[in-house]
């Protein structure tokens, strides 16, 4: 869990986090390497999403630093990052196809690749027969899918994904799996939270949270 | 704000635009409240035949005011709904750029419900048309630039918090202090044809050019505390 190492894409160091003086994290020193796959388990309130957000650069820290390969992280490091939280960040009055064109531009695609790009994911995640239909009338695992693609189509090169697999079928979690396989196979690092053991095979370092401190997980 | 600043500039004003035009949160909840209010402080003046100027311009101020305060509140509500307001804040750009968006389009819609609010005052408070009619489209234009502009530094400001209900209004009043003062008086004397009060013209080109470049400043700074 070296937060040092050269090869670490994002890492964090002694953070601390606390909310109205309730410390959630404690002295976190932790590195995420280029094209490995971490899984966070932990129940409810423990503080997994604080990380989430703590590494995404959403949430300061209380104390404590985060660098984005070895230099203290910035703005212009969200290019990088694919987040996936609770809320799928998402306008529900547009179409599925409008929201993913929206993001591919802001990530600085031109009008043509816009489409390319986010019909080319609707495709992925299946949604390609909703494409036109307004996210409002999605159902949860359609909107979850929906965030995968928007988190993913500027080829990020680390994921974090908040509890990815909640609220899916079957079906759903064999398809998030395999895309983020995928993502993993071509050198994005993942991180992903949940409330028990994994569902997927690929993923090569276990975390818990006890008391606000990271534990690795030895299987 | 250059380059690619400006792209993103683009896709978000066009993007509040589709939204508004979808579903119109701020035009017509905002539009509908001004309404009521007008037609209620008509009734209760019962006419503006006994009121100065500088009043019935106080009035006409106040009513835009609240279908200001109103309509911004309807539109955090909706990039809250499925977090896309964080999402839109995620974007590896200056975030002042999400402001002069939000304040351009904003500034669309106000001017188009400002200009059937003005139509029903003079209809309901039974006025004369102004006398100098291009100096009162002038103070109700640069009112209205001024008023959008601080109603979206605020909002964007307190979109987060769980008092927003309460603070939007409650901040955006005593902020937008000056620019009312400058505007009642610029419009009360468009409207009576009294000499143009220089001093408070002057006071509202100030509070512009503040409006204008103060959160280019400080909205990064103040958005990641």
């Amino acid at each position: 869990m070296s937060a040092t190492r050269s090869d670490n894409l994002l890492s964090l160091h002694n953070v601390d986090k606390e909310y109205h003086f309730r410390p959630v994290l404690h002295r976190i020193s932790v590195g995420v390497e280029r094209g490995r796959a971490y899984w966070l388990q932990a129940p409810n309130g423990s503080g997994k999403t604080t990380l989430l957000k703590v590494m995404a650069g959403l949430v300061k820290p209380t104390r404590g630093g985060v660098h984005w390969c070895g230099r203290p992280i910035t703005r212009r490091d969200r290019a990088h990052f694919g987040v996936v939280l609770q809320a799928p960040w998402v306008y529900g009055d547009l179409t599925g196809m409008e929201n993913l064109m929206l993001y591919a531009g802001l990530h600085g695609m031109s009008l043509s690749k816009r489409r390319e790009t986010a019909r080319e994911w609707l495709r992925k995640v299946e949604l390609l027969h909703v494409a036109d239909r307004r996210v409002r009338e999605y159902s949860k695992g359609m909107m979850q899918r929906l965030s995968l693609a928007r988190a993913m189509l500027h080829q990020p090169q680390i994921l974090l994904l908040d509890e990815p697999f909640e609220g899916l079928d079957t079906g759903g979690i064999q398809l998030m799996a395999q895309l983020l396989d995928g993502a993993r196979a071509t050198g994005t690092s993942l991180v992903m939270t949940g409330h028990g053991a994994t569902q997927t095979a690929f993923v090569d370092v276990r975390w818990t949270l006890r008391n606000g401190q990271l534990l690795e997980l030895v299987a | 704000m250059i380059g690619s600043g400006w792209r993103v500039f683009g896709l978000l004003l066009i993007n509040d635009i589709r939204l508004e035009c979808r579903r119109p949160h701020l035009l017509a909840t905002g539009l509908l409240f001004g309404a009521l209010m007008m037609f209620i402080t008509a009734i209760a003046v019962d006419g503006a035949g006994d009121l100065s100027d500088s009043m019935t311009a106080g009035l006409l101020w106040l009513n835009i005011f609240f279908t200001t305060a109103i309509g911004f509140l309807r539109q955090d509500r909706r990039d809250e709904e499925y977090g896309a307001a964080t999402g839109i804040r995620f974007i590896p750009q200056d975030l002042s750029v999400i402001y002069y968006a939000r304040w351009c389009s904003t500034l669309i819609f106000i001017l188009c419900a400002v200009t059937v609010l003005t139509g029903m005052f003079f209809l309901l408070f039974n006025r004369a048309g102004p006398v100098r009619p291009l100096w009162f489209a002038a103070s109700l234009g640069l009112g209205t630039l001024g008023l959008s502009g601080m109603g979206t530094f605020v909002s964007l400001l307190t979109a987060g918090s769980t008092l927003r209900d309460v603070l939007l209004p409650m901040l955006l009043f005593p902020v937008s202090l000056p620019l009312f003062l400058g505007v009642d008086r610029l419009t009360a004397s468009a409207l009576s044809g009294a000499p143009v009060p220089w001093s408070w013209a002057g006071v509202l080109i100030g509070y512009l050019l503040m409006v204008s470049v103060l959160p280019w400043l400080l909205y990064e700074t103040l958005m990641e505390v």
